[in-house]
């Protein structure tokens, strides 16, 4: 199996939700796939409704172990990691490569080990959506040291489907299925827009008996707000999409 | 100032007339080709995000990817290198007249930080790398800005056209912006190793220095991405990688220069823009000049003519000058707009908030200029209107290639299509 054919089964055509996928991690992959291997722990706790996404926030491989739980219940995994595992590209990945500051490798390995786990799975293109998101993405020191490959990223609203966009697909529900109540600060603007259209918002906690709760997104004040927003001005500026980056300069007259 | 496109310009056209004039309606000369598949434009999406890194063909709800490439008619796209070239050189000039007036920098809101810098710089690299946006009125030919910092978008005008080529029966340009850019690189570094600078959690930015570094790859260099000034270590003006001492024999900074500027001084950003031997670093400090949105505004205050870059810019203002004028004729832009956040049209917005935004303008001089709006011609095309934007590349004062935009809006921003630019078939003209 390539590359191409493992993007297809995390990002199925004919899924609504298969052009979320990131492809960055897909881009690194040794080509063809290197050996598959099946999941062993296999228990899926979750119970799948067509109404409901769920948005996964787990460190690390968890979060692909989790989302192919969740798959085996129906559920559509969506990796949405958008962060490159090395500096190199994989042509010349080897000597004189800096440690990455997020362990982005161990998650792509999990990718390409379990396609065709996933692809045995024969989901239906509707199949609800299970977003998988790195917990770890954007953690580090502000000024990291010179020694190590910044890789952190954060999430923003145009990585995911709009409000209006999943309550057209017949979504009516998101849970978030996660270690902590409080909500990551990239993450917050996102499940406030969600709520905000009307979604109805819950929380899972991870390691627990599967019992989603209504989730109280806190409405954080306007000083906490400006303060995290400078936060992540000076760790990550944003284009005018609110997306990664600042290329696409805007031109308009 | 009087190169080959000035030439090329004076001879084969009347600038005025052709930019404002009666032949100024460009509609019969740009138009959009044949749509391909489905199942082919996802087949090039794949391409491109696993072989060319470009990963984010995908914004929000939907694909950006055009199913549809520009067409430009040939005669067109010469006059639009010649402008773009001729611009470019203007500006080149101006930059460095402007290097040695302080009281200018401080005019077009150059950081503080900057302008002590610009002082120690004679001239800069020769390594310049511009991207006009070209926007088609129905009054000629308007750019809305120009991009001379860390101009992006090599990999769309490199890559597309080759991945539509097979598909099209018009004309490919007869050369790519990569391709150009490696020349020039090639031509001034004879070797060694390159560091490429951009600021970390930028997948955009990484995503633009991977192509750039592979394509050095390809033609010898070594090459390493950094995500902060302080991986390098100087020495009398050369540096090394503070990781394993490796000599740095280029420095290719994708990394704002604004931002570096804000950066605290152990991280060693002053050492990019000072005076470098043994270092080369591309862009130079002098690039922050043109960068500035606010340039237009102290073109008079220079001796350097910039008569083509003025023709095309549209009018600019002081904010405070447009204080009850009508707000749908003008648009405000910080003086360095990296995000679309702060470019705001007047028609876009409500009375009130427009109101606010200009006393804010006002207040903040140096941080805002006031363009006048122009209306971007649309085109009938299969995802409804889109205005286009052709963002000509000029690379060591020669023209090559574009990155192409086509937006359901005026302003041209992330959520804009990228299509291809090919040359009409002269049975397309009619």
């Amino acid at each position: 199996m390539n590359r191409e054919q493992g993007l297809l089964i995390w990002a199925p055509k004919l899924s609504p939700w298969g052009a979320w996928t990131k492809p960055v991690l897909f881009s690194f992959m040794s080509d063809p796939l290197p050996q598959q291997v099946a999941l062993t722990d296999t228990r899926s706790k979750f119970v799948a409704s067509r109404e409901t996404a769920i948005l996964v926030e787990l460190p690390g491989t968890e979060t692909v172990v989790t989302g192919l739980q969740l798959a085996s219940s129906g559920y559509q995994p969506i990796p949405l990691f958008n962060a490159s595992p090395y500096a190199l590209d994989s042509s010349s990945f080897g000597t004189g490569e800096l440690p990455a500051l997020v362990d982005v490798m161990s998650i792509m390995r999990a990718l390409e080990r379990y396609t065709e786990y996933l692809n045995s799975m024969n989901l239906p293109d509707s199949a609800p959506p299970a977003f998988l998101l790195d917990a770890n993405r954007s953690k580090g020191p502000l000024f990291p040291p010179a020694e190590v490959f910044d890789n952190r990223s954060i999430v923003r609203a145009s990585d995911l489907p709009s409000g209006e966009l999943l309550n057209q697909a017949g979504i009516r529900r998101v849970i978030l299925l996660r270690t902590t109540d409080r909500l990551s600060r990239d993450l917050h603007p996102i499940v406030w827009s969600w709520h905000n259209f009307g979604l109805q918002i819950q929380i899972q906690h991870y390691a627990e008996e599967w019992d989603p709760q209504d989730y109280q997104i806190e409405h954080r004040n306007m000083f906490v707000v400006l303060f995290e927003k400078v936060l992540m001005w000076v760790s990550f500026r944003t284009n005018s999409i609110g997306s990664f980056g600042r290329t696409i300069h805007s031109a308009g007259g | 100032l009087i190169g080959e496109s000035r030439q090329w310009l004076s001879r084969n056209v009347e600038p005025a007339c052709r930019l404002r004039g009666d032949r100024a309606d460009v509609r019969d000369r740009i138009a959009l080709g044949k749509p391909l598949p489905d199942e082919v434009l996802g087949h090039i999406e794949r391409v491109l995000n696993l072989n060319h890194a470009k990963w984010d063909t995908h914004v929000g709800d939907g694909r950006v990817l055009s199913a549809e490439p520009l067409l430009i008619r040939e005669d067109e796209w010469r006059l639009l290198c010649a402008l773009a070239e001729t611009a470019a050189q203007e500006l080149v000039a101006a930059e460095r007249e402007i290097a040695l007036k302080k009281d200018i920098q401080k005019l077009i809101g150059l950081p503080r930080r900057l302008q002590n810098l610009l002082q120690d710089v004679e001239s800069g690299s020769d390594i310049r790398t511009f991207r006009f946006d070209f926007h088609p009125t129905a009054t000629g030919w308007v750019i809305s800005e120009v991009n001379s910092d860390v101009p992006g978008g090599f990999g769309e005008a490199s890559f597309l056209p080759s991945l539509y080529k097979e598909f099209t029966d018009a004309t490919p340009l007869p050369k790519v912006p990569l391709d150009l850019w490696g020349e020039v690189m090639q031509s001034h570094l004879s070797g060694g190793t390159i560091a490429f600078l951009y600021a970390p959690g930028f997948l955009e930015d990484e995503q633009v220095v991977r192509v750039l570094a592979r394509e050095l790859r390809e033609r010898g260099f070594n090459t390493r991405l950094i995500q902060s000034p302080f991986a390098l270590k100087w020495n009398n003006s050369c540096a090394v990688f503070r990781s394993d001492r490796t000599k740095v024999d280029g420095v290719v900074r994708f990394y704002q220069a604004e931002w570096l500027s804000q950066l605290p001084s152990w991280s060693g950003w002053k050492n990019l823009f000072g005076l470098t031997y043994g270092t080369h670093v591309v862009n130079p400090t002098i690039s922050a000049i043109s960068e500035s949105k606010r340039l237009r505004l102290c073109l008079h205050c220079v001796s350097t003519r910039t008569d083509t870059f003025q023709l095309l810019l549209p009018e600019c203002r002081e904010p405070s000058d447009i204080v009850g004028l009508p707000k749908d004729d003008w648009v405000l832009k910080a003086t360095y707009s990296n995000t679309g956040d702060d470019v705001h049209l007047g028609t876009d917005i409500s009375s009130s908030d427009w109101s606010g935004l200009l006393a804010k303008a006002s207040r903040q001089r140096e941080g805002w200029v006031a363009q006048r709006r122009f209306e971007t011609l649309s085109l009938p095309s299969i995802a409804g209107s889109l205005k286009p934007c052709v963002g000509v590349f000029v690379i060591g004062g020669q023209a090559t290639g574009a990155y192409v935009r086509l937006s359901r809006t005026q302003l041209t921003n992330g959520y804009a299509l990228e299509a291809p630019l090919f040359i009409m078939k002269p049975k397309e003209h009619q």
